[in-house]
């Protein structure tokens, strides 16, 4: 929740902790593979195995701080491991005592703020020291898990806690849909005759009064008031019990509440969903209820992108007010700490909730980062090469919603003049997109970054042009021409779709189409599947118009056309490139592409090619031959 | 057996019922109920084999069934209704010569016939990887009955084909080698001219070997029979593969041949036709196309579309339409069917064609003016997915209309709410 940096990894570049010899190994293991829960839990058991072995007054404070780096470096990357945080309470508890045992409880809490568990567990500890903490952990614990579930420890403590006045608990807890909420009911009615039923019903008194044909609280007997107050309560029990039977249902086949990497398990968070799904449908208004079960599902779920997009959906058509601060405190928990990085609708949808609520700032600021994070950018070693091309893509994408067509074809535009080195600097003069962050990204583009541009200009220009109109043809037709020698275009498929499609569809004509499509299969490094594609685009235009194609195009014939679809004898995509020079380059590559064999072992007068008949009279004169020592010549690779 | 001919009813397709049905009618036959039986088992082979007359092991069978039963004429006709479709089998013709010689002793009146029949096995299965079997019977037929008809001279033919066949690569390619060293060192060699002939052999050994060896590269990763079991798709790039190799090396015939080997063996998929086609092609033998490709449909049961594409596509090259209409009477395709109306000029026709079907993507193909485009936009009474793809990518082009289409052109907006909103 700090902030806006994007980072889910390598937060902490540790200060290389120390430890005894043996543990070396394991933890060089887990500094490579961090994500590897086995090898982690085998470096605790280890470390447990040592510590029940020796008094815990023996253990170095090199060791225990090394034990302490352990923890922290696993638990700051999977937060919601939360057997791990007990793990970690219950170690330091035998190192350091109870005082640092409940530090490490009051950080879990902080981490895994929905679990119940960990809850109990610090606030337990908190009441056995009698610290002075516990009163204020315990309403921060109610105010944000009251409605979990299985919270019935946490209010039995709650009410223990207020004694003094438990009718304001009781009157809220008998609404909440509780494992145990049959209790809780008991317990009310056995308390409930003893306030007014002005205390009770608050409210809902003078309804629940006309029912009786009653006006005021006084002319009620004390037989009255208690059935009054009897049949109040136990229409509240009623519904809670439909809605606890309901959600029972779902809570019975939920196997595990806290986070598993050892096994996944897809029924369980179909479980989750089909669960939220009924609440959501029945119960959209219980707000309170709704989040809780959200977070509730995450800790399991944390690493599920739909799950997470789920909760933002409901909280953006829900009535709370702080719609904003909610969102972003779960929009930047989710981007910075859970989502893996090669799934990032998430993080394209930060950023145009940031525009939504216009702030264009802060959604360059944190577009930009992910840009440069994905980059490769700042000496890490990582490019993700689709994150980045993407990201770039929201962004631009997010510009042009935000400055208009005509103002982001001048950034484009801008852009692609500098990074083809035709003008020196950013020249575009927007608003509301500044030059310098229009420079910040052009620092950050690349060869494949600078494709995306191109597309999203060219069809933002598209969208602009008319193509009965010479003029604005002309204009599409120009950057082709201007740009379609570049190297970097050699791989771009949007490219050369976008120009296949135009003069395809577009434009129907037929001799540019087929001028270009000589090209992509001679020049370019495009896909075989891409570039099928394209022939069998070609092939259908051509075969839906049978009659302006008899008129247009007399050189070749549509059965030819088809032909392109094997194109060429090896199918091979090095050779692609030279298959308009010559079938020999093709034979001497054949079976070793890029590698020449020529010179191969052949008879130069072979019967087979001249038609052998048996009928002759002649005995085949001798054979002559070629290359007859090559037959069994090593293949020169490459040294 | 009653079970399993119902059984057939309902899946006629299922080789493995077939093969029940036959094993049950063949255990009943016997030499002494040949009458009562027979025409049963007969019947069910030409059922079989003319769902499926790839089958070259059931050919076989049958043929020899006729053999055992001493039914001379009836299995020399099975041969040769066998050989009109798996003409390129090397075993059905080793079958069928072998079936002759004994069937039809060779004499003086017939040996030339015989000449005759080898050499027309030969330009059909002369060049297979697989041919040395029949080889072998024919250098056997010629050494055996050299001395039958001295004006036909068996001993230089044989001579002459050992030499011939020296430079065919193959599977079993050194017996004819050890045969001709044999041959040299008997001195009976009719033409003793050539003093370097041992070394010349010797040479042609070693561009023999290392050819074959090459060809063995490709023919060890396939399975050169029909059957019905699925082919992996590395086995038909392999195939792929093996053809473009022969095309670069190889003369036109041996081509040929081992094109018609291909198809042979992966009769099912299209992938080997369609390339034998393109070479067709692309040698411009537009006659054997037509044949191949009138062939290939007739030996598919399922996915004929594409093969009728181009059997149209074919026929409006050469400008019989007629025959191209005919042929889209038996597959329906709009979009070829709507190409040619709109070239006899039926628009009418067309607009038919749309309202009954609504085929949306033969508007992105076809260049028919905007308004009658509009026109056909306008008509839709379902909206579907595919309509509205490409209703857009139409309106891409022409921002005119936009307006009229609100509803399609908002959408693409993509708002932030409603793209949020639907994942809850």
């Amino acid at each position: 929740m700090n902030g806006h940096s994007i980072l889910p990894v390598d937060r902490h570049p540790s200060t290389p902790a120390k430890g005894p010899e043996e543990f070396e190994r394991l933890k060089t293991e887990v500094d490579t593979s961090p994500n590897n829960i086995h090898k982690w839990d085998e470096l605790f058991a280890k470390i447990d195995d040592r510590i029940n072995s020796v008094n815990p007054k023996d253990v170095s404070a090199e060791f225990k701080s090394f034990i302490h780096t352990c923890y922290t470096e696993l638990l700051d990357r999977l937060p919601f491991l939360v057997e791990h945080w007990r793990r970690f309470s219950i170690i330091e508890y035998k190192l350091n005592g109870i005082k640092s045992s409940i530090e490490v409880l009051s950080r879990s809490v902080d981490a895994v703020q929905f679990s119940v568990g960990l809850w109990e567990d610090y606030l337990n500890a908190l009441a056995l020291e009698k610290d002075e903490k516990y009163g204020h952990a315990l309403e921060m614990c109610i105010s944000l898990n009251g409605h979990h579930f299985n919270s019935h420890n946490i209010w039995d403590k709650y009410l223990e806690h207020k004694k003094d006045n438990v009718l304001p608990v009781y009157l809220k807890l008998i609404h909440i849909p509780l494992y145990e909420y049959a209790k809780y009911y008991n317990q009310f009615a056995e308390i409930n005759k003893n306030y007014s039923l002005k205390d009770i019903l608050g409210d809902d008194l003078e309804e629940n009064l006309q029912r009786f044909g009653k006006t005021s609280p006084d002319e009620c007997s004390v037989i009255e008031s208690h059935q009054i107050i009897d049949e109040f309560s136990y229409q509240i029990f009623a519904t809670n019990q439909t809605r606890v039977n309901a959600k029972w249902e779902f809570e019975s086949k939920i196997t595990t509440l806290d986070l598993n990497l050892k096994v996944s398990s897809d029924t369980e968070s179909d479980n989750w969903f089909a669960y939220l799904d009924y609440e959501i449908q029945h119960y959209k208004q219980d707000y309170n209820t709704i989040t809780n079960l959200f977070e509730r599902a995450l800790i399991p779920n944390c690493f599920n992108q739909k799950l997470w997009l789920k909760y933002l959906a409901y909280i953006n058509v829900s009535d709370e007010s702080h719609k904003f601060q909610v969102m972003d405190s779960i929009y930047s928990r989710c981007v910075n700490k859970f989502i893996p990085l090669d799934v990032n609708f998430v993080r394209f949808s930060y950023g145009r909730f940031l525009l939504k609520h216009n702030k264009v700032d802060l959604m360059n600021d944190y577009l930009l980062d992910l840009v440069k994070f994905f980059g490769g950018d700042n000496n890490s070693k990582l490019y993700l090469k689709s994150g980045y091309t993407e990201t770039v893509e929201s962004l631009l994408v997010n510009w042009s919603k935000l400055v208009g067509t005509e103002a982001f074809l001048q950034i484009s535009q801008s852009l692609l003049e500098c990074y083809f080195e035709e003008s020196k600097s950013i020249t575009a003069e927007v608003e509301t997109v500044s030059r310098s962050t229009v420079n910040l990204l052009f620092s950050r583009l690349n060869d494949q970054s600078i494709l995306v541009v191109i597309k999203l200009y060219l069809n933002t220009l598209l969208s602009v042009s008319d193509l009965s109109n010479p003029k604005d043809v002309n204009g599409l037709r120009q950057f082709f021409n201007k740009h379609y020698k570049r190297p970097q275009l050699r791989s771009s498929v949007s490219f050369w779709k976008f120009y296949v499609e135009l003069e395809g569809a577009g434009m129907f004509n037929f001799s540019h189409l087929h001028q270009i499509i000589k090209y992509i299969q001679k020049e370019t490094t495009l896909s075989k599947i891409v570039v099928n594609k394209f022939l069998n685009f070609q092939y259908n235009l051509y075969t839906s118009n049978y009659k302006r194609f008899k008129a247009d195009v007399d050189d070749d014939s549509i059965i030819r056309y088809q032909n392109n679809l094997s194109l060429n004898p090896t199918d091979n995509k090095y050779l692609l490139a030279s298959y308009g020079k010559s079938i020999r380059d093709i034979k001497d590559q054949f079976e070793h592409p890029g590698i020449v064999i020529d010179n191969k072992p052949d008879i130069t007068n072979k019967l087979m090619n001249q038609n052998f008949d048996l009928f002759s009279d002649e005995f085949p004169y001798p054979a002559t031959f070629k290359n007859i020592e090559k037959a069994n010549a090593p293949i020169p690779f490459p040294q | 057996m009653e079970q399993i001919s119902i059984d057939l009813l309902k899946d006629p397709y299922s080789v493995a019922k077939w093969d029940r049905l036959l094993q049950q009618s063949v255990q009943k036959l016997s030499k002494a109920s040949t009458d009562q039986y027979l025409p049963t088992v007969r019947a069910v082979f030409d059922a079989l084999l003319t769902i499926y007359p790839l089958l070259e092991n059931y050919w076989l069978k049958y043929a020899h069934l006729e053999y055992e039963l001493a039914n001379f004429v009836e299995s020399k006709a099975i041969y040769n209704r066998a050989l009109r479709y798996v003409s390129y089998s090397p075993r059905v013709w080793l079958a069928y010569l072998e079936f002759c010689l004994v069937a039809d002793p060779v004499c003086v009146s017939n040996c030339l016939q015989y000449l005759k029949l080898f050499e027309s096995a030969r330009s059909y299965v002369g060049f297979h990887y697989f041919s040395a079997d029949f080889y072998k019977l024919y250098l056997e037929f010629l050494s055996t009955y050299k001395n039958i008809d001295p004006t036909l001279n068996f001993q230089l033919k044989y001579e002459r084909l050992l030499r011939y066949v020296l430079e065919v690569p193959m599977y079993n390619y050194s017996p004819f080698f050890t045969s001709m060293f044999d041959l040299i060192d008997s001195g009976e060699l009719t033409h003793t001219s050539d003093k370097g002939l041992r070394k010349n052999i010797t040479d042609i050994y070693v561009i023999t070997q290392y050819k074959a060896f090459k060809l063995y590269d490709f023919e060890k990763k396939l399975h050169p029979y029909f059957d019905l079991k699925p082919i992996a798709i590395n086995e038909l790039k392999t195939w792929e593969k093996y053809m473009a190799y022969l095309e670069l090396n190889y003369p036109h015939e041996y081509v040929i041949q081992a094109y018609e080997r291909s198809v042979l063996a992966t009769c099912n998929y299209n992938d080997l036709w369609l390339k034998y086609m393109n070479y067709l092609t692309n040698l411009n033998k537009l006659d054997s196309l037509n044949e191949v490709l009138k062939r290939a449909i007739s030996l598919r049961k399922f996915n004929k579309k594409e093969l009728i594409d181009r059997l149209i596509d074919l026929n409006l090259f050469n400008s019989n339409f007629l025959v191209s209409k005919n042929l889209l009477s038996t597959q329906v395709s709009i979009n070829k069917l709507t190409s040619l109306e709109w070239l006899f000029g039926n628009t009418a026709v067309i607009t038919r064609l749309f309202e009954s079907s609504q085929p949306w993507e033969l508007l992105v193909y076809h260049q028919l003016d905007n308004d009658t485009k509009l026109k056909l936009f306008k008509s839709c009474k379902n909206e579907t997915k595919e309509y509205r793809q490409v209703l857009r990518f139409w309106l891409k082009y022409n921002p005119q209309y936009r307006n009229q289409f609100k509803t399609i052109t908002d959408t693409t907006a993509n708002d932030f709410d409603e793209e949020l909103t639907a994942f809850l």
